[in-house]
């Protein structure tokens, strides 16, 4: 420890800074019984805020759209509100779909009460029974049967004096009539018999003219009445059929009359029974076939008949209940908007109006529907179809390949259905912010965003209120009893995993995880209860389930294929610290940084960005720390120097400014040429006045570290440099703190990239006086005059160079 | 004490081109008893069809249409050969139902004197439809020894 300045043990962050420790005592998970469950609310209260806003807003577009992360208990809070303002409104109408007797392909839309709907429906099926009976039995009377009888018989009598007269007559004339297979011919007679043109020739001239015009007249005569014959016939058949109506309608009339009666308040449906009572009657030759004829499949079905007459009920709500709240998991297109079933018959797809199904919008309507925005995106037309939806303030079924003109079958038109609903959106910030900005008529439609924290401050009040979220969570999911230490642990942990000992994360799914796995561990051991024990099996397990590339990294440097130092002073070369995210799991580690300088033109050249590896972010953190360099020191000359910082055996991507401070000392350990301890590891930015800034994942880079030299083997020299800004979000593992605390490894706090560079060297680095110069032999003063020397330099040789153009 | 009836050796349906067959094959079903029986078919040409088609100005007034048309010999020739088609298409349709032969014979009316060659004794039965009774070939019928069967025509077949 004697290489350490005074002002680096100043530095030293003490035990109680590295772990932010929850006192078991301060643990109550019990709740009043008056108070309520914070689990979906608590640290929310702006979104919760924003969505009662949205939801009772009752202008159109007051949608909501809930930003927040996945795991973080989004929908269970939107159900939550969405059933609490749902218990403030009455079930809204049922609605159905009915035939259209006017225009079949376009059926009605109607509108009942809640709950009137399947009674309505039910009693249009009795109708149907009780007419399937009574319109058969009233044909098979026997006043029916004599009813007919007589007016078939009075047509045959017409018909048979039309022929018979005619007969007559042409007998009296000397005509015969004769039959052929497809007609009649008039010819003459002589003596009742049929003379030949021979014959007629001997008969007196005055006799072949009459006969000539009596065969031409009787001839007119017969056209006429062939005429006359279909319209007799048909003229039987309309008096059949309005025989066959009069016994429909007063079969019908009693039957439809108490229908009428019980829905007289409601004037669309007694309309619609007015229009089904002439339907009946116009169709009453149809009901009385009874039994199914051979090959009834091409005869025309009666029941179909019948079938135009049943209810589609798409919509049905429960009278007395609340608004519905419908959570469509898999928003298709058909099951958002809804769909056009078709069934086959003789190879051909049919369809009509019961085949028409509803989706999540009509279900929804009066009430409040919830989907997830990465689904509805993620499915084809229904994004477009819910902006529709809600522009026209109605839904209109209809087949997407209809809407892209790619329907091959008959399909129909329903009638839209009026729309009043509530949509709330859920999805990750990125989302929002992207239709945001890409899809001009989203503001219109989702005027609200409630934007779910994804963490809380670690109050004393808001610690009870988490601990008790703990356990609801744990009763919910019937796991073991949690000791006060264990439920502190997991607080502990929570903050751990919002990075920041002053907040706690409100990520509910790795909540659950941590919970369900450490009353698996618990169970293992056949314990009645969750210990602390428990919870750090649970941890210890699920790095373990996750590390193997982290184990490969700290094996590649044990073995010197990744070349890090943890020993020794090296000009030039410090131990930066990295983080690599594998989604689910994170890891800290070293990575060599090397600096080298030279005289040169000013250029410091970040290595990572000249081959595109380094993101945009490093590039900027290289960029000010260039500009750093040459605010402090030797302002009065031009930089003359050539730089070029590098991460070694990096081959991945490096993003981030995070090792700015390592890359600056690093320069600064080149140009000056005193060595830095390769026994430490640091991270933090730097700005251009110097100020060390905080950084991210200061947790797993510290272990990172600390896993490095525990493998080599601590002597008490190891330590790692932080900004001091990072203090707060220090939330290390246990181990790591028992290492401290036994002065076996270090942690190191800097405000100031001149405190990171003395921790480095041991050396001083010098602050300027009266004069403006550093103080001799610090690091500063060493940087400076090296860079005077090189502007010198650089003078020289310009001029050296010019002389020698002017020469030449 | 009544005699008795000999076996139906012959069944002679006797129709003109008026006539509707299926009336009278109820009758023939009665007497085609007899495994045996022999079912013959006589056709009686009374020429009328031909004789009016000779008359330039006769016309056929269809069913159907009312339509009307010239009445030629080619026409009446037609006709003639249609209606004696569906009356053995009928005919032979029957026969094979009741598993008997079938013989056909064309005589024109004036010639009725050849029913004498086919029906010799009363194990003869002659159908014919009622209206023969008006026939010229009336008087010939009743000098035949067979048995006389004379059917009324139905009321499908007056209505047509």
């Amino acid at each position: 420890m004697s290489d350490r300045s005074e002002r680096a043990q100043a530095l030293l962050v003490p035990v109680s800074e590295l772990h932010k420790v929850c006192p078991p005592q301060s643990i109550d998970i019990q709740r009043g019984p008056d108070e309520p469950a914070p689990s979906n609310t608590l640290g929310q209260q702006r979104a919760i805020d924003a969505i009662r806003f949205a939801m009772q807003v009752g202008s159109e577009g007051y949608n909501v759209f809930v930003l927040g992360p996945l795991g973080s208990h989004r929908h269970g809070l939107v159900e939550e509100l969405a059933k609490d303002s749902a218990r403030e409104k009455c079930a809204p109408d049922d609605w159905c779909y009915i035939n259209n007797f006017a225009d079949p392909e376009r059926p009605r839309a109607l509108r009942l009460p809640a709950g009137k709907g399947a009674e309505f429906r039910g009693n249009m099926q009795a109708l149907i029974a009780e007419i399937r009976l009574a319109i058969p039995a009233a044909f098979e009377n026997e006043d029916y049967g004599n009813q007919v009888k007589a007016l078939e018989g009075e047509t045959q009598e017409e018909l048979e004096g039309l022929w018979g007269s005619l007969h007559e007559q042409a007998k009296r004339e000397g005509i015969a009539v004769l039959q052929t297979p497809t007609g009649y011919v008039l010819a003459p007679l002589a003596e009742d018999k049929v003379i030949d043109d021979k014959e007629f020739e001997k008969l007196p001239k005055k006799r072949q003219k009459s006969i000539k015009e009596s065969i031409q007249r009787l001839s007119e005569e017969l056209e006429a009445r062939i005429e006359s014959i279909p319209k007799i016939r048909k003229r039987l058949r309309e008096r059949i059929r309005a025989l066959d109506q009069e016994v429909t309608a007063h079969a019908v009339n009693v039957l439809l009359g108490e229908l009428k009666n019980k829905y007289e308040e409601l004037p669309a449906v007694l309309d619609y029974l007015e229009e089904v009572q002439r339907d009946i009657i116009d169709n009453s030759q149809a009901f009385r076939q009874t039994e199914s004829p051979a090959l009834s499949f091409l005869v025309h079905d009666s029941s179909a008949v019948f079938a135009s007459y049943e209810v589609n009920l798409i919509v049905s709500n429960e009278a007395g209940a609340t608004a519905p709240v419908i959570y469509e998991p898999n928003p298709s297109y058909p099951n958002i908007v809804g769909k056009i079933e078709h069934r086959a018959e003789m190879g051909a797809l049919l369809t009509d109006f019961r085949l028409v199904r509803s989706g999540a919008l009509l279900q929804a309507n009066g009430g409040y529907l919830v989907l997830d925005i990465h689904r509805v995106l993620g499915r084809p037309f229904v994004w477009e179809a819910l902006k529709q939806a809600l522009f026209s303030k109605q839904v209109r079924i209809e087949s997407p390949s209809e809407i892209m003109g790619f329907a091959t079958t008959a399909t129909l038109k329903p009638e839209p259905v009026p729309l009043d609903i509530k949509i709330v959106l859920i999805g990750e910030r990125w989302l929002y912010y992207l239709l945001s900005t890409y899809d001009r008529e989203f503001g219109d439609l989702f005027k609200v965003a409630a934007d779910l924290d994804d963490d809380i401050e670690r109050s004393t009040g808001n610690v009870t209120a988490y601990a008790q979220l703990i356990g609801d969570r744990i009763q919910q999911r019937n796991l073991l009893p949690f000791d006060n230490a264990a439920v502190a642990k997991v607080i502990e942990q929570r903050a751990r995993h919002a990075e920041d000992s002053e907040r706690l994360s409100m990520h509910m799914r790795s909540l659950d995880d941590l919970l369900i796995q450490a009353d698996h561990w618990a169970r293992q051991r056949d314990a009645n209860g969750v210990t602390v024990e428990d919870i750090s099996e649970a941890i210890r397990h699920r790095e373990q389930r996750q590390n193997r590339l982290q184990n490969k990294v700290i094996d590649a440097i044990k073995r010197d294929t990744l070349l890090i130092d943890t020993t020794g002073e090296c000009v030039g070369q410090v131990n930066g610290l990295s983080i690599t995210d594998l989604g689910e799991y994170r890891f800290g580690h070293p990575v060599r940084i090397t600096a080298t300088t030279r005289i040169g033109k000013g250029d410091v050249v970040d290595i990572e960005r000249e081959v595109k590896l380094g993101g945009a972010i490093h590039s900027k953190g290289v960029m000010i720390l260039a500009a750093a360099l040459s605010a402090r020191y030797a302002p009065d000359v031009p930089l003359s120097l050539n730089g070029s910082i590098v991460f070694e055996q990096s081959y991945g991507g490096v993003e981030g400014d995070s090792a700015s401070v390592a890359e600056f000392c690093a320069l600064l350990s080149s140009i000056s040429g005193v060595p830095l301890r390769q026994n430490l590891a640091v991270t933090g930015s730097v700005n251009q006045l110097g100020r060390v800034q905080a950084v991210g994942g200061i947790n797993e880079k510290i272990e990172g570290f600390y896993e490095l030299c525990k493998e080599r083997g601590l002597d008490g020299s190891h330590g790692v440099v932080i900004p001091y800004d990072n203090l707060k979000h220090l939330m290390l593992a246990e181990e790591v703190v028992d290492a401290v605390r036994n002065k076996k490894f270090s942690v190191y706090a800097a405000t100031q990239v001149d405190e990171v560079i003395e921790i480095l060297t041991g050396k001083q680095a010098g602050e300027r006086d009266e004069q403006q110069e550093f103080p001799p032999e610090t690091i500063n003063r060493l940087v400076e005059d090296k860079l005077i020397d090189y502007a010198k330099k650089w003078q020289r040789f310009g001029a050296g160079a010019g002389g020698d153009k002017k020469t030449a | 004490m009544t005699r008795k009836q000999p076996e139906v050796r012959r069944v002679l349906i006797a129709v003109t081109e008026a006539n509707s067959v299926p009336d009278l094959l109820h009758e023939v079903t009665e007497h085609l008893a007899e495994e045996t029986a022999e079912l013959v078919l006589v056709f009686l040409n009374d020429d009328r069809w031909r004789k009016a088609a000779s008359l330039p100005f006769t016309r056929e007034v269809f069913r159907i249409s009312g339509v009307s048309t010239d009445f030629t010999s080619t026409r009446a020739e037609q006709v003639h050969q249609e209606v004696i088609d569906e009356i053995l298409g009928r005919l032979r349709q029957f026969a094979t139902d009741a598993k008997t032969t079938l013989a056909f014979e064309t005589i024109p009316e004036q010639e009725a004197v050849r029913l004498h060659d086919l029906l010799t004794s009363d194990a003869d039965v002659l159908v014919a439809p009622s209206s023969f009774r008006e026939r010229p070939i009336y008087k010939e019928i009743t000098r035949l020894k067979c048995r006389l069967r004379f059917v009324e025509p139905s009321e499908a077949a007056r209505r047509s």
